[in-house]
Parts: structure tokens; sequence; C-alpha cells
């Protein structure tokens, strides 16, 4: 009568059941790449006039906006997955502790793929609609097929990455609400305190440790280290937690 | 084989021990009852055995495995109970299809029978159901997940009685057929004293009592007569609960351990034998003082 | 990007799309997903229509328009700011300079050429740019005609310029290395500079200020 069940196979029926269970996160995304697509289109402008006669004005268009908000909203979205309902309605199925952190991480990848791709290809969507419905006159830095590439990758890095400063805050809070508090804090208090003491704030100096890494390589290995170690640390953390519901 | 075995189980929640040295087996393809009044700690211990919880001391086997982050129990294991959470985003019929991914065992025909005869709409979301439907979805859930070990915390919260029937008729049909371990907790055994075989008494976070539910209805005996002649009887007995009825009749009810000799004695002094119930004897065996409620208004 | 090189993006988008689009009941979040990547793939089929200059930043030094003025040496050093250059023959022993600017007056910078050639050259100098884009060509430089001994200078209306740059996203130029734009405007100029035969008599009305550079040499 009892069946055995292998962790991989509980894993995979886990993940296809959170692609189906947290689904809202996806048209959240949608929402929120949308917005920042408005946002693309309508915002930074500069201009400069002279006395005798010239106004010049500039415009840039991007998916830099795009991306960021995709990273507002994976950020949003690994920290939701930690909270209690979302954890518990793992335990009302089969699953243990590991099973259930790693099922999400998949799901963390695959919605970080799929934010990347889309963030990175909206890029397409400002310059098409700039073009044809504002009618704008464009210069269009080249992009090859390998950059685009490139972008797409680096931009899953970096989602990935931080899905999984997301998972450990959000793990963090769950030991212990007092996170949900002094974590905010010490990242704006850290600021501030930099910026009273008049030296260069020591978040911007770990967030350039990957920000500007021109290798490729070094980068990945710099991201995906980063993020493996942020993930293991969640994953031991919540394999100790109880569910209590 | 032992489905359960629990050993000097302890809980303690912030240093107060809510279970206390709990031991007692369940064997395989047994429907136990877990009796107790609310809050003794049939909740932890479910929790325990279902594997979301943690002991703090002791020994707890389901399935001769620990069952705390074990795979292996969590997928031959349901808790079924009012807070089962289920996400928000799927219907009622994607559910029972997510429940047939995980349950081996699952029986989708009689999960959707069950639905439609509870007539449920299956495009409906489970977090809009009142109390007594989710306590009946879930249910279902139960039911056909048809896991070897079922474990019912409380499974009729808020149902009408007419479903809590069907339900109980519902788990005994399917029981039948397919025999397996199910723990029904409650806090009154008289609605599943019927489907029982045996009742397992918790209070004060250890077993007052594991019976089976035959052998629990002759464990105890109610002596009735005046009260003079029953005191007399009561002497260097353990009286379970007694209540003065009428101005000189006493109704005390102690262990069944009378040898006949003794009967024919005291039905001559005028006491008469009467049987308790067993849902009767579990309210008496549970409540702290002897004269139950009496006992408040009596000084 | 080629048009070639859509088709193997179109095939790893689409694939998983379709298995989307076949195997999992569809619901509304399912079709908001499907509509938006299919608007974004159409935008990238849709921006392969797009008519566009790809923004040339010239890196090279570009002379100081004003410094290479009042060098004196403008003309004879040779500069790359030359925009527009025109040349009139000389039939009087006089010009006059008027220009269209109102009440304000114009300056016009006189060279005196050491050989007479009979020629009067008009030469515009200036520095435009947007954001290191040189946009000079796009500039309307004001029209000179000589006649009857009239030089007229027609400065143009107001000029409005706007340039909108695509860039590559900040996780593309992370590891290309390709320069990075700024909102830096220049607008310098453009100034006329009349070379004239030696002897040449000139005169400007209450439009125009005339200012010989000679002296600066």
């Amino acid at each position: 009568m009892s069946s055995n069940v292998s962790l991989v196979e509980t894993v995979k029926k886990q993940y296809a059941f959170k692609m189906k269970a947290y689904i809202d996160a996806f048209s959240s995304l949608v929402g929120i790449q949308f917005i920042a697509f408005l946002f693309s289109l309508g915002g930074g402008s500069s201009s400069m006039g002279t006395s005798d006669g010239y106004h010049f004005e500039l415009k840039f268009y991007s998916a830099d906006l795009v991306i960021i908000f995709t990273f507002i909203w994976i950020f949003v979205t690994a920290i939701t997955i930690t909270t209690k309902p979302y954890r518990n309605q793992d335990f009302t199925f089969v699953t243990n502790r590991m099973s259930s952190s790693l099922s999400n991480i998949l799901f963390l990848l695959s919605a970080s793929l799929l934010g990347a791709f889309t963030a990175v290809l909206s890029r397409f969507l400002i310059q098409t609609v700039a073009y044809f419905l504002l009618k704008e006159d464009l210069y269009i830095a080249s992009v090859m097929t390998s950059e685009m590439m490139i972008g797409i990758t680096v931009s899953l890095l970096y989602v990935f990455w931080i899905s999984s400063i997301g998972y450990f805050v959000g793990t963090l809070v769950q030991i212990h609400k007092g996170f949900a508090l002094l974590i905010p804090v010490i990242v704006i208090g850290s600021l501030f305190y930099d910026g009273f003491m008049q030296r260069y704030a020591m978040l911007l100096i770990l967030f350039q440790f990957y920000f500007l890494e021109s290798s490729m390589v070094l980068f990945a290995i710099k991201t995906l280290i980063t993020t493996a170690v942020l993930f293991f640390a969640s994953i031991a953390i919540l394999n100790r937690m109880e569910v209590r519901r | 084989m032992n489905v359960i075995e629990c050993n000097g189980l302890t809980k303690a929640y912030f240093r107060k021990n809510v279970l206390n040295g709990l031991t007692f087996t369940i064997e395989e393809n047994k429907i136990t009852g877990l009796i107790g009044r609310n809050g003794v700690g049939k909740t932890t211990l479910v929790k325990i055995l279902a594997g979301l919880i943690k002991e703090t001391s002791g020994e707890v086997r389901v399935f001769e495995q620990h069952p705390f982050n074990n795979l292996y129990t969590s997928a031959n294991t349901i808790l079924v109970d009012d807070q089962m959470f289920f996400p928000p985003a799927l219907q009622l019929h994607e559910l029972l299809e997510v429940a047939q991914s995980f349950y081996p065992n699952w029986d989708m025909e009689l999960a959707q029978r069950l639905l439609q005869y509870f007539s449920f709409d299956p495009s409906h979301y489970h977090q809009t159901l009142s109390k007594g439907r989710t306590s009946t979805f879930n249910m279902i859930i139960g039911l056909a997940s048809r896991c070897s070990l079922t474990i019912l915390d409380e499974p009729t919260t808020g149902m009408d009685e007419a479903v809590r029937k069907d339900f109980y008729r519902a788990l005994m049909k399917d029981y039948l057929a397919h025999p397996r371990t199910i723990l029904i907790s409650s806090h009154h055994l008289n609605e599943i004293e019927d489907i029982l075989e045996d009742v397992l008494l918790i209070k004060n976070g250890k077993t007052l009592l594991h019976e089976s539910i035959s052998d629990l209805k002759e464990w105890a005996i109610a002596l009735q007569g005046a009260s003079t002649v029953v005191q007399k009887w009561l002497v260097e007995r353990n009286c379970i609960f007694q209540r003065q009825v009428g101005k000189d009749t006493l109704y005390a009810v102690v262990r069944d351990d009378f040898t006949k000799e003794n009967k024919e004695e005291a039905l001559r002094g005028g006491v008469e034998f009467i049987p308790v119930k067993a849902s009767d004897l579990c309210v008496y065996l549970t409540n702290d003082t002897k004269g139950g409620i009496d006992d408040v208004f009596e000084r | 990007m080629t048009f070639a090189a859509l088709i193997p993006m179109a095939v790893i988008v689409a694939l998983p799309l379709l298995f989307f689009i076949v195997r999992v009941k569809k619901k509304v979040t399912h079709w908001l997903l499907v509509v938006y990547i299919g608007v974004l793939l159409l935008s990238v089929v849709a921006a392969f229509f797009i008519k566009s200059d790809e923004p040339e930043i010239t890196d090279r030094p570009r002379d100081d328009l004003y410094e290479m003025l009042y060098s004196g040496e403008i003309y004879a050093k040779g500069s790359n700011l030359l925009l527009k250059e025109d040349s009139f023959p000389i039939e009087g022993e006089k010009v006059r300079v008027t220009s269209s600017y109102g009440d304000e007056s114009s300056s016009v910078y006189i060279e005196r050429k050491t050989e007479d050639d009979q020629k009067m050259d008009v030469l515009a100098y200036g520095s435009f740019s947007i954001a290191k884009l040189d946009v000079a060509e796009e500039i309307v430089l004001p029209a000179v005609q000589l006649k009857d001994e009239t030089l007229t200078i027609v400065y143009p209306e107001y000029q409005k310029l706007k340039t909108s740059i695509v860039m590559n996203e900040f996780t593309i130029e992370q590891f290309t290395g390709n320069k990075k734009y700024n909102s830096e405007f220049q607008i310098d100029g453009p100034i006329l500079l009349v070379r004239i035969p030696p002897d040449l008599e000139i005169e400007a009305d209450s439009t125009t200020e005339l200012i010989s550079i000679d002296e600066w040499k």
C-alpha cells in the first residue's frame, strides 16, 4: 500500500504545481513591465536652448527601466514565496523542506528566465512604438544577435541573483519577524551613515563588485557563486523550520 | 505492523509542555479515535505525526520512520484539517488534479463523484468556501488520496448534521473497500463512536486510555443507590465521576473490577449497576474534577 | 541584427510558448502572457522596418571654435568645423554688409587676403552636437548673397532639433564596452568669416558689426 517517492520526482511535481499555483506572479510581471514600458516612452529627455535661436532636445530610449522593474518584481516574488501561506500550501501535498525549497528555486529560475527575456525584448517594443506611433526619428545603437544573447543571459544572471537575495531575505524574516524591520534599517542606515561620514557608500561598493565587472566570465562566476551561497543558506535555514498552520 | 509508534513523546512550546511523555502504538488498518478536550495536544500530536512540526523529546515513528521532514511519510500520510492551505489561484477541479499528481493512490473518480454529490462548482475557488464547505472539500481530498495513514483533525468543523452523517458513511464505505490506517481526532466521541475500532484518550499531554471501543464500553460501570451504601462501595476505588441524583441518591462511575460476588452483594444492598456509554465515560475521564460542572456550584 | 538571426530566436521562444498553449488549461494570465510575448516578438519583426541611422560617435577631438577664431588663423590652419563655403566675384570697389537680424547686430568676421583674386569668400564655421552626435548637417546655415555690391545675410528662423537615441541595455553595455552616451549639448556658432581682397572697402549698416581678425594674428 505504502508508496516510495524520490526527491527528484517530488521536486518535479512540486515545480509543475508551483508553475500553476503561482500564476499571479506572471500577471504582475506583465503589468510591471508595461508600466516600466510607459515610463520608458515618456521620460528621460533633456534639452538646451540658446539666445541665438537654437533649441536642442535629446531623448534616450532603452529597456533599462524595464530591466530594473523586473529586478524589483523578482525580489518581491522571491520574498512572497517564502511567506507562511506559500510554504504551508506545499505541505498540503507531498513534500519535505528540501523539495519545497528546490522547487521554489526552480520556479524562481523559470520566472527569472521569462522576466529577463521579456525585459530585454521590450526594447524593440519601445523603439517600434517610438518610431511608428510617436513618429520619432531615431538613432539606434546597433545590436548584434550575439549581443542580444549576452543581454538576455546577463539579465537572467542578474534577475536570478536578485531572486536569491529576495529568497534569503524572506527566509530571514521567517525565522524572526524582526528582520523585516532590521534589514531595511541596516540598508538605509548604512547609506545615511556613509553619507554622514562623507564617504563612498559601502553598499554601492558592494554592488559595483557586480555592476562594474566587465569580464563576462568573471561576472557569471561572481553572480552564480553568490546565488548558490544564498540559496544554500536559505535551504539550510528552512530545513529546520516547523510548519505551523 | 505498527503504523504509528510514540514513546515518551514530548512537545514544548515556550517551555510549556503540550505533549508530556505520550506513549502509544497504532496498528495497521485500524480506525482510531483520538479523543481529548480542546487544547490537550491533539492537534500538536497529529502535526508531529504528519511531519509538520518536530518533537521536543521522546521518540516518534510513522511507518517505522521519523516523520519530520520525511518524504516517505509525507507521501503516505495526509492530514486533513480546517487549516489546510490551498493556492488561491487554482479552482477546485484544478486542486483535485494537483492532488492526483502528488498522491499515488489517488482516486479521481471518487473525488469527482463526491464533489458532485456535495454539489460543489468545480470552477469555484477554495478560499471562497464557507467553513463547513471547506471542511467538506478537505475531507474529499482526504478520502480520495487514499493515503496509508489518513489523519482527520476535527474533520466535521462547521458541517451541518446531514453532511456529517454522509461524511462518516462515506469514510466507512471507503475504508471497507480500501482498508487503511485512519486517525480521527475529535473532542467528542459521540458522533464517531460507531465507526471506531479503538479509542486513544489523551489528557494533559499523556495517554489516559487506549482501548478498543468494545472494551471501553465495559471498562467502567455506574453505581446508583442510596448515598451511604454507594459511598461504602467507593472506598478504595478510584471514583471517576459522581453526581447527586435526587435527595439521597448517588450516581458514581468507577472502573468495572467488581467480582460476581461483589455485584450480588451490592445488589442486595440496593445498589443498581448501570452501563456507562463510551462517550460519557470519555467526558468523565477527561474532566479535571469528579463532579463535572456540578462541582462549580457546590461548595 | 540580421533577419536570419531572428529564426533561431523565434524558435527558442515559440517552442515553450506552443507547449504552453497546447498543454496548459488557459486562464487570463496565460492569455496575457501569450499576447504580451506575441507583441514583443512582433515588435522585433517591426524593428527591421525602422529606417534609422546608427549613431556615429566621433571621438576625434573637435577644434574649439572660438579658440581657433581668436587665434586669427582659423582659415590658415584649416578646421574641421568648416560647414559651408561660398565664393562671390567682386565687381566694384566697395561692399556693404546687411543682415536680417533685426535690431540686434550680428557679428561678421573679416579677414583680408594677401592677394587680390577679385573674389569674396564667405565661410561658415560651427560646432553642433547632441550627446556627442554630430548634428551640424541638420543645422540650417545663414543664407548669404552678394548682389549690387551688397552682401545680404539672411539668418534662419528659430531652429529646433530633436534627437532620440535608442541605447543598448546596461546588461549589454557592461560587457561590450560601448561608449555611453551622455546628455551633453554643444551649440557653437555658426560664425561667418568673410575673406576679402586686401584693398576692398567694406562697411556695414546698423544690423551688423564687422570684426577684423587680422590684428589677432
